[in-house]
């Protein structure tokens, strides 16, 4: 998919929408961050792999709410509290349960936070494509490029070996479904694994080689589909404007005009201390 | 320019210190030359042109001892394997990853982007994504990407290993361009040099690392046909004028030990093979695989010949149509683990079959896979070991050691273990000396004369018209966009010139191949008959 707009204004796009996440979780920030991620998943026409990707997500912020819950026990407000002894093969194990509504909001935050992340890391793909990223960043950080073209190629072809090793391997009499114990498994794969690290390791070394022999690391070096920058790209700055003065100057004001000591017992009251 | 080197000598860091890998007292090539380098697998052909290229030490460490002449040359190069060259993810990047590291403009590319039609099809490929391309057209694309970059000197390491016949022809007619306007120079390290012969300019034969002759292609000739060690080297026709001067047949085979019932004949019924997108690659292949015979499969890059293979072995499920024996046994639906009771599969890279440390770790993991105790099968391991020459020196190697040749031997050798009945090989013989394919061809038919049949996709016609009885054509349908197949009897079609152009390929010279494929039979037919 070709898209409008400066590969670099993307880039920055993307770096500072991880940056808010990472940084900000509050209400109002979120608010913000989901509705610039939003954005970029309608541009990009991500609908698709996210449902398609959505069932196994579900899953895992379902699981991961129900850790955070497990472990969290600060905050003023109880909603539930119990405390007990359970006796499991003669041991007996002192339990405490505590869900505060603190507990709840920061969990719903975490899910959203992480839920941005995924969607930001799908929509994003299509707008920073290898193809024209990398001859842009080879410009300004040339050995690292030259690490990414090298982990790039190496998946799928490690993808595409490991799939012939498994097939010839088959074609000799081994039959991957037969009944092993995971242990089994496990000693029975190894040798393919060992044969797909010497592969993966000599393939990086001969594509440097190809690297190097056809003229990587000039400093002259041009782009063919060379970026160019339009009145989109403006809008892009503009988004990025728009969200660090929307998240980040109220957080800015609020730490150098509110007192440390009313922020501290905010924080305080927050946590539930 | 002329490039002009002198006391190259270089050695590996493994080496002993007594010893040098490459030692060649002076090397140079004139503008418009044109170097074939041939010497058989590790006679240090690619270290020496890794040495041309710059790539030694830096990449391999080691001593590096060498004096140029010139250091401001440009120079293209081509590796042996496609796979393990190709950089970025589509082939547009691919084909201007080289221009854009030498700095040209846009319009310089475009420029150059419209030359190369004439060898790639750039407008048809240039959004398809490199994994969808087949081995020989990785290795097209690869060329077609040096070229664009217009080096002084080219460097191709064995350049035509998976191209079709088609694909060698063109590839020639590029090679005619850039020699011709005496501005650059080409050293070609190739097998398979007869197609080199009738262009290069000068013949360059490496053993043990150093240079053992260098001249012109004429006086090459009059070495290697008076020579019994290197007439091997010589191609088909120029062989069999050999072979009649000293009438020594060197195609006799072994015999083999092997006394086996042969498979029935393979019923292929309506078979149809898609991609994964439901893009079908085979089309009601319907056919008979002769039982106890030799048969080629024949097509361009990209037909579906691996497919074809790979779908008999098991490894593809078809959509439609059958494959069964004559008693009416239908494998369709046998696993690829349950058909290795019969068949063997070896596969276009060695690699695919040595995941051990070792080769002899190999073969026992292959007898294991059988359900056998090691110890009770030394005699079966020892027969493969000597029918293959594996010596216990490449027995206790590591595979990434060998060269490409015994890792060849070896792949092969971890399917033959299983003594199979039926033997589906792609491009078997891809990387090898002429003298390791004249074993393998001798090694072939004494397999058959033991009952084995085979089925071999290749390119290379020389190596096929000396053992085929059958050949199997894949091909476009003249009307629809899929592969259909067609079947030739190898020894009609090697008679008949005609046929052999319009079906197969436009092949110049194959009629004196033809006639010395003829030649050689007759001679042999003629020393069983004494």
């Amino acid at each position: 998919m070709q898209t409008r707009g400066h590969i670099f204004s993307w880039l920055v796009y993307a770096i500072i929408l991880f940056s808010l996440i990472w940084l900000f979780d509050d209400l109002f920030a979120l608010l913000i961050e989901s509705f610039l991620v939003l954005w970029i998943v309608w541009r990009t026409k991500q609908w698709s792999t996210i449902i398609q990707q959505g069932k196994w997500m579900i899953r895992f912020l379902i699981l991961f709410s129900l850790i955070q819950l497990v472990l969290r026990h600060d905050g003023q407000h109880v909603l539930l509290e119990w405390q007990g002894t359970i006796t499991l093969f003669n041991f007996d194990l002192n339990l405490h349960w505590r869900t505060t509504m603190e507990a709840i909001n920061d969990t719903t935050i975490s899910m959203i936070r992480f839920l941005m992340f995924w969607f930001l890391f799908i929509a994003i793909q299509p707008l920073l494509p290898t193809k024209r990223l990398l001859p842009f960043t080879a410009q300004l950080f040339p050995d690292g490029t030259q690490m990414i073209y090298m982990t790039l190629r190496l998946v799928p072809v490690l993808r595409e070996r490991s799939k012939h090793l498994l097939d010839v391997l088959q074609t000799r009499g081994f039959q991957p479904d037969s009944n092993r114990t995971w242990k089994q498994s496990i000693l029975v794969r190894l040798p393919l694994l060992q044969a797909l690290l010497d592969e993966s390791l000599e393939g990086s070394w001969h594509r440097a080689e190809a690297m190097i022999a056809r003229g990587y690391g000039n400093h002259k070096r041009t782009i063919y589909a060379a970026e160019q920058w339009s009145w989109f790209d403006l809008l892009i700055l503009l988004c990025i404007l728009f969200s660090i003065f929307s998240i980040w100057v109220p957080e800015l004001l609020v730490a150098l005009l509110i007192p440390f000591e009313i922020q501290r017992a905010y924080a305080q009251q927050r946590r539930g201390v | 320019m002329t490039i002009h080197f002198e006391q190259i000598r270089y050695r590996y860091p493994s080496t002993n210190s007594d010893t040098w890998n490459v030692s060649i007292d002076s090397f140079s090539i004139q503008p418009g030359e044109f170097v074939l380098l041939i010497g058989s697998s590790g006679a240090g052909k690619s270290t020496f042109l890794r040495i041309l290229q710059g790539l030694i030490p830096d990449f391999y460490g080691g001593l590096l001892q060498i004096h140029s002449l010139n250091h401001t040359f440009n120079s293209g190069f081509v590796m042996q394997d496609p796979e393990q060259q190709i950089i970025m993810p589509d082939v547009l990047g691919e084909l201007v990853f080289g221009m854009e590291q030498l700095g040209f403009s846009r319009k310089e590319m475009d420029r150059r982007l419209e030359h190369v039609q004439s060898w790639l099809p750039v407008q048809s490929w240039q959004n398809r994504e490199v994994q969808t391309l087949s081995t020989g057209e990785k290795q097209r694309l690869l060329i077609g990407a040096i070229s664009l970059t217009d080096p002084d000197l080219f460097i191709l390491d064995e350049p035509i290993a998976h191209l079709d016949v088609q694909c060698i022809q063109k590839l020639t007619t590029l090679v005619r361009d850039w020699i011709s306007n005496k501005k650059h120079s080409l050293i070609v390290a190739d097998h398979r040099i007869e197609h080199w012969l009738p262009l290069a300019t000068r013949v360059i034969m490496m053993d043990k690392g150093s240079i053992i002759w260098d001249g012109s292609v004429d006086h090459w000739f009059d070495f290697a046909v008076n020579s019994i060690f290197w007439r091997d080297w010589l191609p088909l026709t120029k062989r069999a004028t050999a072979m009649s001067i000293t009438e020594e047949n060197q195609l006799k085979p072994k015999q083999s030990k092997l006394k086996n019932k042969p498979i029935d004949d393979i019923h292929i019924n309506r078979l149809t093979c898609a991609y994964e997108n439901n893009e079908i690659i085979l089309n009601n292949i319907q056919s008979i695989l002769r039982s106890n015979s030799l048969t080629a499969l024949f097509g361009p890059n990209g037909s579906g010949k691996s497919t074809f293979l790979r779908a008999l072995a098991g490894l593809i499920t078809p959509i439609q149509g059958t494959i069964q024996l004559q008693s009416g046994l239908d494998l369709t639906n046998w696993s690829p683990a349950e058909r290795s009771r019969w068949f063997g599969y070896v596969s276009q890279n060695p690699y695919d079959h040595l995941i051990h440390d070792s080769i002899s770790k190999e073969l026992d993991y292959s007898i294991s896979l059988m359900g056998l105790d090691r110890s009770l099968e030394q005699g079966r391991f020892d027969q493969i070991c000597d029918a293959l020459e594996l010596s216990s020196n490449i027995l206790n190697a590591h595979p990434r050691d060998l060269s490409s040749g015994e890792r060849h031997r070896a792949a092969l050798a971890t399917v033959l273990i299983r003594r199979p009945l039926l033997l589906l090989m792609d491009e078997p013989t891809s990387g090898l000396s002429i003298r390791q394919k004249n074993q393998f061809v001798s090694w072939l038919i004494s397999y058959r004369e033991s009952g084995g049949t085979a089925l071999i996709s290749s390119h290379d016609l020389d190596f096929t018209a000396e053992w085929a009885n059958h050949v199997w054509l894949l091909q476009s349908s003249g009307t629809r966009d899929y592969i259909q197949l067609t079947e030739y009897d190898a020894e009609r079609l090697f008679k008949s010139p005609g046929l052999y152009q319009s079906s197969l390929v436009p092949l110049t010279g194959h009629y004196q191949l033809t006639q010395a494929v003829q030649y050689l039979r007759s001679q042999k037919k003629g020393r069983d008959q004494q």
